[in-house]
């Protein structure tokens, strides 16, 4: 069970579980050669763990650790002045103070613990390592016999500080010290660079301490692990602004002129494009999407057919009077009866198709805060997400994206074509959609139409989502896009499509702007106050209108 | 004969109270108001309810909402017997006729359009109206409806009908603290101490859980069946991987981090 998949997942969660904090574990890339062997690193926000303590005994041993670092150790003290070795027996101390006050939380680690130090004493050598490991054993098992001097010291201090209390850290740290000191006198040798914590489920400490110069920059091995994380693209410089989005084709498209209320011919030129898509930097890429949303359960109210009676049933909610007055007869004549005498609606498989229409202007860049995820990826995130809970049912979905340029460029993005299924290519080329240019809704709401009207099932929807009132640079007169936009929506409908708009923009329906509604109409749009909410309200959007 | 026999509790429940929920309810119940119980599931709503049944000495019919649940297997329909066709009440019918709780479990699981035939029985002229019978009727004094459901469990789509859930005061229930949850373990399963305290630790693991992976954390309901199991001799580990972690998910790996935390808790 355990070797068919990764344990990375359920490590997570244990740790999670037992420590209460949401922490991010890699594995540790393992280095060849001389060196002290790699032990796992705990940071604020991660376990780094090494390849090799990932099976399933280590490897919870190891989170159990981290646990109780999380739970029970002042993380972070300043490191002073204090020796290598100092630390080394101090870190050491309350490796072992940790656990014994997770052992009494949680009384069943007390074996995986055991287990693994019984498993990594070293009892040849006369070396630092050797007596600090069997030293942790000594702290662990009280039926463990050891004859070193130093040893048995360790496990009086400690026993009768345990005894005392073991909330205490400072009293632990200076029984470390002392010890520490003793090991000096005893000359035993110790080398920093050669020196790893003896038993390999445990971190290399250093989380317990913060050095002066260290306060300043990142932690070298998270730097480190995330920087191999990234996939490897050849010309980074090149990929960030792809020089040309592939050309598919070119539509020309009319528009209307609001004042001479005149619909011109051929006016706009809708260009269908592919996003050039190299691989991205994850960080650029939609942090949503990244942390693995869980998957959006849309469950459909069952659609009913009420015109559509199943006859002469076992089980329904009325009776099926020919049915009924066969049995009358049947029982009268004395011959057999056919029980089935109900009538039930059937259900419906009736599918319907849905196109979702971005708006990829330039401003969706903008973030609504610093630090906050900019309205371009959550717009990809919510058509993500929205495709991945579509995913198996009968309902198609395409998600197109538009930006003009004025009205000889139209660029509509095709991300994902009705049926076509949901992969990576397709995540990807979601993700790499660039956002630029302007707003030209009308003539991206009349190429989508033309899509939808070529889908055959039941209902067809086409919902719009925008960050603001259309422009274009070769326009001044505010009104005629919006009317151009209105014109557009009113033929889609004329057409038998479902056409929704959803505005991200908190003043989308009021003075002075107030051009949702407008080219909407009443009960057909709905603003979203917060970006962050987008996803869930596309996604309500799409269960209410699928369902009408 | 009293047609609702089959439905008095004959012995007192086990509920221990959280907070004053209890004195709560029987307001409500003063008014013949329809509650609404919610919270995650296993964490006691039904006790409740069966509880508050005894001791206001009312029966309790109980239905478990489902998908396919239509409006007739509620109000009742007609079938064929020899004479020919013959009414026969559904469950709140019987419990609007004569006088009883009904007590819908898991309402957003029935279809919203069967859930819309207790609007009439929720207001001001609480009736029933059987429409394929050609019949009204008017609700004993001592009918109540109270229904519940989860609302962390279900899709956002799946949630109450606004013009549903407004005729209903609600009462919200959670997990009962961690002394609460030993005491209730100790009562129901008979369980120590010492052993019901560890099993609360295992469930509060499983719930930092809620979101990352898992829908519902252990809920005291599974807590007590470890617990009796425990109590008849099973070993804890093999007890807790029967009721809990292995009742609680199918994934392997989530399977596998649940186990641990049973590990960590029973040496």
């Amino acid at each position: 069970m355990a070797e068919a998949t990764s344990p990375a997942r359920s490590l997570t969660w244990l740790l999670l579980g037992l420590s209460g904090q949401a922490l991010t574990l890699q594995t540790r890339p393992s280095v060849d050669g001389a060196g002290p062997a790699p032990r796992s690193v705990l940071t604020q926000s991660h376990l780094l763990l090494p390849a090799q303590a990932l099976s399933s005994s280590e490897g919870r041993c190891a989170i159990a650790h981290a646990a109780a670092h999380l739970l029970f150790s002042p993380l972070g003290s300043p490191a002073g002045k204090l020796k290598p070795m100092s630390m080394a027996v101090m870190s050491a101390i309350e490796d072992a103070r940790a656990e014994r006050l997770f052992m009494k939380r949680f009384p069943g680690t007390r074996q995986w613990f055991l287990a693994a130090l019984r498993g990594s004493v070293q009892r040849d050598k006369l070396s630092c390592e050797s007596l600090v490991s069997r030293m942790d054993l000594a702290l662990m098992d009280d039926r463990y016999n050891d004859d070193n001097h130093w040893v048995n010291k360790a496990r009086q201090l400690f026993e009768a500080q345990a005894d005392r209390d073991l909330g205490d850290y400072d009293a632990f740290r200076r029984i470390g010290s002392l010890l520490a000191n003793d090991l000096g006198q005893m000359r035993v040798p110790f080398r920093p660079e050669l020196y790893c914590v003896p038993a390999p489920y445990r971190d290399d400490n250093s989380c317990l301490w913060i050095y002066e110069d260290q306060r300043a920059q990142p932690k070298p091995e998270i730097a480190l692990s995330a920087a191999a994380s990234l996939p490897l693209s050849a010309n980074d410089s090149t990929r960030k602004q792809p020089a040309d989005n592939s050309e598919l084709a070119r539509w020309s498209y009319p528009e209307w002129e609001h004042r001479t209320e005149v619909l011109r011919r051929d006016w706009c030129t809708v260009v269908d494009r592919r996003p050039a898509w190299g691989l991205q930097q994850p960080n650029s890429a939609s942090p949503v999407l990244l942390r693995g949303a869980a998957p959006l359960r849309l469950i459909h109210a069952r659609r009913l057919n009420r015109a559509h009676r199943l006859h002469r049933q076992w089980e329904g909610d009325e009776l099926d009077l020919n049915a009924a007055v066969d049995v009358m007869v049947a029982q009268r004549a004395h011959l057999p009866v056919d029980a089935r005498l109900f009538i039930r609606v059937a259900s419906e498989q009736r599918a319907c198709s849905v196109l979702v229409l971005l708006d990829m202007s330039e401003s969706t860049n903008d973030r609504p805060n610093p630090g906050s995820t900019c309205l371009l990826d959550v717009e990809k995130s919510a058509g993500l997400l929205l495709a991945r809970a579509l995913q198996g049912s009968a309902d198609r979905l395409a998600i197109f994206g538009f930006s003009s340029n004025t009205r000889f460029e139209v660029n509509n993005y095709r991300l994902l074509e009705f049926g076509q299924p949901l992969d990576g290519a397709v995540q990807a080329l979601v993700t790499s959609a660039p956002g630029r240019y302007s707003t030209r809704m009308g003539a991206a709401i009349r190429h989508a139409t033309q899509a939808l009207i070529c889908e055959t099932t039941a209902s067809r929807i086409l919902l719009v989502v925008t960050d603001g009132a259309p422009s274009d640079v070769d326009i001044h007169d505010t009104r005629y896009l919006v009317e151009d936009a209105r014109h557009a929506v009113h033929t889609a409908r004329d057409a038998g499509l479902v056409v929704h708009g959803l505005a991200v923009d908190p003043h989308a329906d009021s003075a002075p702007k107030n051009y949702v509604r407008r080219i909407f109409g009443w009960g057909h749009y709905s603003v979203v106050d917060n970006a962050s909410d987008l996803p869930s309200r596309l996604c309500h959007l799409y269960a209410r209108l699928s369902d009408a | 004969m009293d047609p609702l026999a089959g439905y008095r509790l004959r012995e007192e429940p086990f509920y221990r109270p959280a907070g004053n929920e209890v004195a709560l309810y029987e307001h409500a119940w003063a008014h013949r108001m329809p509650m609404l119980l919610k919270g995650p599931t296993g964490c006691g709503k039904t006790r409740f309810i069966e509880y508050m049944a005894w001791k206001l000495g009312r029966p309790l019919i109980t239905l478990a909402c489902n998908e396919d649940m239509t409006a007739s297997d509620l109000v009742g329909r007609y079938l064929l017997d020899a004479q020919g066709t013959a009414w026969h009440d559904g469950p709140l019918t019987l419990a609007v006729r004569h006088g009883g709780i009904c007590y819908l479990d898991e309402v957003v699981e029935a279809r919203q359009d069967t859930t819309v035939v207790i609007h009439p029985l929720t207001d001001a002229r609480r009736i029933l109206a059987l429409d394929k019978k050609g019949e009204v009727v008017q609700a004993h004094s001592d009918f109540q409806l109270v229904v519940s459901y989860n609302p962390g469990y279900q899709s956002r789509s799946k949630d109450m009908k606004a013009s549903t859930r407004q005729r209903f005061a609600a009462l919200e229930f959670d997990y009962p603290t961690a002394e609460g949850e030993c005491a209730v373990i100790v009562a129901e399963g008979g369980a120590s101490e010492d052993v019901a305290k560890q099993l609360v630790g295992i469930a509060h693991r499983s719930r930092a859980l809620k979101n990352h992976g898992l829908e519902e954390g252990i809920s005291t309901r599974m807590l007590v069946y470890a617990a009796r199991l425990i109590a008849s001799g099973l070993n804890a580990r093999q007890a807790c991987s029967m009721t809990m972690t292995q009742a609680l998910t199918d994934d392997p790996e989530m399977a596998e981090a649940l186990q641990g935390f049973v590990d960590a808790h029973f040496p």
